[in-house]
């Protein structure tokens, strides 16, 4: 683990963050969105980072057709371990069903990993699938997200949660900000003023 | 919070309102964002629920505070904003911020509607530019698949004026030419470039028809019609041949105004041509029907009249167009002149038989006025270019003449032959007779007058005259005996000899002679028999008595107009009576010989007429009806000289006569005779037999100056020399000798110009002592 309090570059945002920050990013273009997952992929692989993406929205030959154009080969990182990519349904829904232990343990598993092979840090970026809101246990979304403030005060896993405005009403976009502390807005990293702590959350 | 109890302004919560307006931005839709301001309200002090309340539902009053913000701008409303607070003293100091912050929503709100709107403008107008702009590429397909359909219909159109075998020209209202095809550049010689624009009635229409041409295409210039009926004229080529071409046009407009003509034109030179040889071929086909001599009929095949010429006109009496499509049978009627039955019409047998078919020579035709004509006619079939039989032609010729002059002929062979055989019979008779009767009239003069030898003598010396007679006629028949012809008053004989004729009948004479009937030369003798002839025998026609009419005229006889006359001018003497007539079996008989219906006739009265008049270059005819009577026309050549006071011989006195006289006959008997005539006359007679004996005779009578006074000379002695070549050796020797020339043979031409041969003068055989008597006594005493 890196233990240098260094602020951590995001890759698509001017503003350093601190390690094991836990960002949401609410968009509504695509192309914001695949230019933050991108560019914090990106910044993470050449920062020797453990660096994991879980999504829909892209595919591995674009990633590897994109990161071609950037010098860095995704296969390459791939077998070293440093990059990881899946699905986003394929990882939060694994077995149909959203389990946040599961996903928590994921997360913890990632960091030792990180840790074990000697990065310079973890980051992850995931972008939830609106498919949260009707599969079993998608209720619990932010009672995880929640729990992910807690996890990476132990594993300070650098985490981007990106949630499509267009894909979800108001009241949850507002729930999604309460558990997160930093958010991405017009293109800085900013406290977010929503952000209930997790022990507080928890209480609610 | 603040310890005095009133609530102070807390940044974060500022920060929130802040980040609720700057995030609900982000939210797609005005429900999102609503819910999610009124969510983020609920985290601001003292409100404990935030919701929005339509504009047009009824608010429900509750028992806790609620404070209401409306979502409204520029006149658009979406409801209120319902804070409940449980706190407003921890919530004061954040209404405005809230206000404001709705405010900032409702304006948010707005300009989402009216992004939406104006995207919804947006989509429907590109919706619209869309539609139209499919419509429009429609539209432009649509062009273009017609301006491709135009083209080709252009080019197809262009490729018909290629091609096509009319001239196409389209002319503008001056007359220039705008657009002629390859067919009218190929007949007129010409490249388009030499044509285009030009005037065509200048450049191509033939002079005498250009200002006609022009004349009728500004007419249709300034009245317009849909199409000019067709009309053709010629043009000229550029080699100046000239070309007849048939128009068809048609007035070419646009918007209603007229912008020229459009003709097409079809070379119709060959046409007019072959047009004309046919006409040519048509009307010298007519004039040669109309010019032949013969009747021409033709019919189709079921033998209806399809045409006739003016011949055929005539002997039917059917006009061409009265005649035309009725049945032959009934125009062209014809019968079996033996049978008098109607014959079949040669049509059928001429398509059966497929080739010429003479037909018989006994048809009658009759007209449609009933005359029928004996008509030769032969029928042929009517072929087109095929072969395929169309008609058939009828050719007839009307042949009554023709017939009339084949009886005519064949009547003068028959009399020619019955004459030869009659003629040799009469001049025995004549020898015989004349031996009998002069021994007789000998015996007479020695008989006293009163006792019974005489007056049976007169009786013998009575039948002698009819006897003579008789064969006279035979002989005159027979050879005709040359005429001794001498310019007379035609119209004094008819007169004298009518009268003679009917003196003591109870028929009386009808006489219409002119006072100046041309003279005629004729034997007055013979002349005078013939006229006799006629008149004794319209007596006999009419024993009950009745009128006879002679009348003379002249007529002009053309070349080749009558069957027997040759041209010239002839006087027509007629002789016409009123009696029974001449039945019509019998008609074609009555000339023969021997043929005749008395009782006592010898029937040679009217074949010695016949044939005196034949012998005078004339004619003798008859025409009879049945109940009518019979009428006799003589033709007889006018003559152009003075007639002469010429009186027939008539008898005379007893000649008395002196001196040596010579007898010569081959017959012993009859030099016994005329020596017997001539001694009791008062000659010294000596007889010879031959010619050669006469001859030394005469030498002998000179040598002894005792000169022969008179010889009287048989013509011809069989197997020696006759008194016809005789005389040419005596009258040398004997120039005053009374040479009278004797024969049975009346038609030898010595005895009708006796002068000519060295005669004095003739005799026929046989004849009485007292014409010796009279004709001796005219010649001797003259010499």
């Amino acid at each position: 683990m890196n233990n240098a309090a260094s602020p951590i570059d995001l890759g698509f945002v001017s503003a350093r963050v601190p390690l094991g920050a836990h960002v949401c990013q609410i968009y509504n273009d695509n192309e914001e969105r695949d230019r933050a997952l991108l560019r914090f992929l990106s910044s993470g692989l050449q920062a020797n980072e453990s660096t994991a993406c879980f999504t829909e929205s892209i595919d591995l030959a674009t990633l590897r057709e994109w990161f071609d154009r950037e010098g860095i080969s995704v296969d390459d990182r791939a077998s070293t371990g440093q990059f990881t990519f899946s699905s986003a349904e394929a990882v939060y829904f694994e077995g149909g069903y959203f389990d946040p232990e599961r996903m928590l343990k994921l997360l913890a598993q990632f960091h030792k990993e990180s840790v074990a092979q000697g990065r310079t840090g973890a980051r992850v970026i995931g972008e939830m699938s609106r498919a949260i809101a009707t599969i079993e246990g998608g209720s619990r979304l932010f009672e995880y997200e929640a729990r992910v403030n807690r996890l990476v005060r132990e594993h300070p896993i650098t985490a981007v949660c990106q949630y499509d405005a267009r894909a979800f009403d108001g009241a949850t976009i507002m729930d999604v900000l309460a558990v997160h502390p930093l958010m991405v807005v017009r293109g800085n990293v900013i406290q977010n003023p929503f952000f209930v702590p997790a022990e507080t959350y928890a209480r609610q | 919070m603040t310890g005095n109890g009133t609530s102070a302004l807390r940044a974060d919560i500022l920060a929130r309102l802040l980040m609720i307006q700057s995030t609900a931005g982000h939210l797609p839709d005005e429900a999102s964002i609503v819910a999610f301001v009124c969510r983020g309200l609920e985290m601001v002090p003292g409100v404990t629920r935030a919701w929005n309340v339509p504009i047009d539902s009824q608010f429900v009053a509750t028992d806790t505070t609620v404070e209401r913000y409306p979502l409204r701008f520029g006149g658009s409303e979406y409801g209120d904003v319902v804070v409940e607070l449980q706190n407003e003293t921890q919530f004061g100091p954040y209404a405005p911020h809230v206000q404001n912050l709705l405010y900032v929503i409702g304006v948010m709100l707005e300009e989402r509607r009216q992004r939406r709107l104006t995207e919804s403008h947006q989509r429907e107008l590109e919706g619209r530019v869309s539609e139209r702009t499919q419509q429009l590429t429609a539209e432009i397909l649509e062009r273009r698949a017609a301006e491709a359909r135009a083209l080709s219909a252009k080019q197809r159109a262009e490729d018909y004026l290629e091609i096509a075998e009319a001239i196409i020209v389209e002319l503008d209202t001056a007359g220039r030419i705008k657009l002629i095809n390859k067919r009218g550049c190929d007949v007129l010689g010409y490249s388009p470039e030499d044509l285009l624009d030009q005037d065509w009635f200048e450049r191509v229409v033939a002079a005498p028809q250009a200002a006609l041409v022009r004349t009728m295409f500004e007419q249709v210039m300034q009245n317009p019609q849909p199409s000019v009926e067709c009309f053709e004229n010629a043009i000229v080529t550029k080699t100046k041949d000239l070309r007849y071409i048939a128009w068809h046009n048609r007035a070419r407009s646009e918007n209603g105004q007229i912008i020229g003509t459009l003709s097409s034109g079809l070379d119709i030179t060959e046409y007019k041509r072959i047009e004309a040889a046919l006409a040519a071929e048509k009307e010298q086909l007519a004039v040669t029907l109309r010019s032949i001599g013969d009747g021409v009929i033709t019919t189709d095949t079921v033998g209806r009249v399809v045409a006739m010429n003016s011949t055929a006109e005539e002997l039917t009496g059917w006009s061409e167009e009265s005649a035309r499509g009725r049945p032959l049978t009934e125009v062209f009627a014809i019968i079996d002149e033996r049978t008098q039955q109607s014959s079949e019409s040669p049509v059928p047998r001429v398509l059966v038989t497929e080739s010429v078919v003479e037909l018989s020579n006994h048809t009658q035709l009759i007209s449609k006025d009933g005359t029928r004509r004996a008509i030769s006619h032969c029928g042929a079939p009517i072929r087109d270019r095929e072969g395929k039989i169309i008609g058939v032609v009828l050719v007839f010729r009307d042949v009554t003449e023709k017939h009339h002059l084949m009886e005519q002929m064949q009547r003068a062979e028959r009399l020619d032959a019955i004459g030869v055989l009659a003629g040799g019979i009469a001049h025995d008779f004549n020898n015989l007779l004349g031996g009998i009767f002069g021994y007789i009239e000998l015996a007479r003069e020695h008989t006293p007058t009163g006792g019974p030898q005489a007056m049976a003598l007169d009786d013998a010396l009575e039948v002698f005259e009819r006897a003579r007679d008789l064969t006279r006629q035979m002989l005159t028949f027979a050879k005709g005996g040359a005429p001794v012809r001498s310019v007379i008053d035609l119209g004094k004989l008819l007169s004298d000899c009518t009268r003679f004729a009917l003196s003591g009948s109870n028929v009386s004479p009808q006489l219409g002679l002119p006072t100046q009937l041309p003279n005629v030369a004729v034997d007055a003798n013979q002349i005078w028999r013939v006229i006799d002839n006629l008149v004794r025998n319209a007596i006999q026609a009419m024993p009950q008595g009745g009128t006879i009419r002679v009348t003379g005229n002249t007529v002009d006889i053309a070349v080749n107009s009558h069957p027997v006359l040759t041209a010239g001018r002839y006087v027509q003497v007629t002789i016409t009576d009123n009696g029974p007539g001449i039945p019509r079996e019998v008609l074609p008989r009555i000339f023969d010989p021997f043929f005749t219906t008395k009782a006592r006739g010898s029937g040679l009265g009217l074949a010695t007429a016949y044939s005196v008049v034949r012998k005078h270059e004339g004619h003798i005819e008859v025409q009879s009806q049945v109940g009518t009577g019979t009428s006799f026309s003589i033709y007889l050549p006018e003559a152009k000289a003075e007639a002469s006071a010429g009186e027939p011989n008539l008898p005379t006195q007893r000649h008395r006569g002196s001196g040596p006289a010579l007898v010569l006959d081959d017959e012993p008997y009859l030099c016994r005779l005329f020596a017997t005539f001539l001694k009791r006359m008062g000659y010294d007679v000596t007889t010879v037999q031959t010619g050669q004996e006469a001859l030394l005779a005469v030498e002998q009578a000179t040598a002894d100056n005792k000169p022969f006074i008179v010889a009287l000379m048989d013509l011809t002695i069989p197997g020696a020399m006759g008194g016809k070549d005789a005389i040419a050796l005596i009258r040398a020797k004997c120039p005053k000798l009374v040479a009278i020339a004797s024969s049975g043979y009346s038609d030898d031409p010595v005895m009708s110009h006796p002068t000519q041969f060295g005669f004095t003068a003739s005799l026929d055989k046989p004849f009485a002592l007292t014409e010796l008597a009279a004709l001796l006594d005219r010649h001797v005493h003259s010499q």
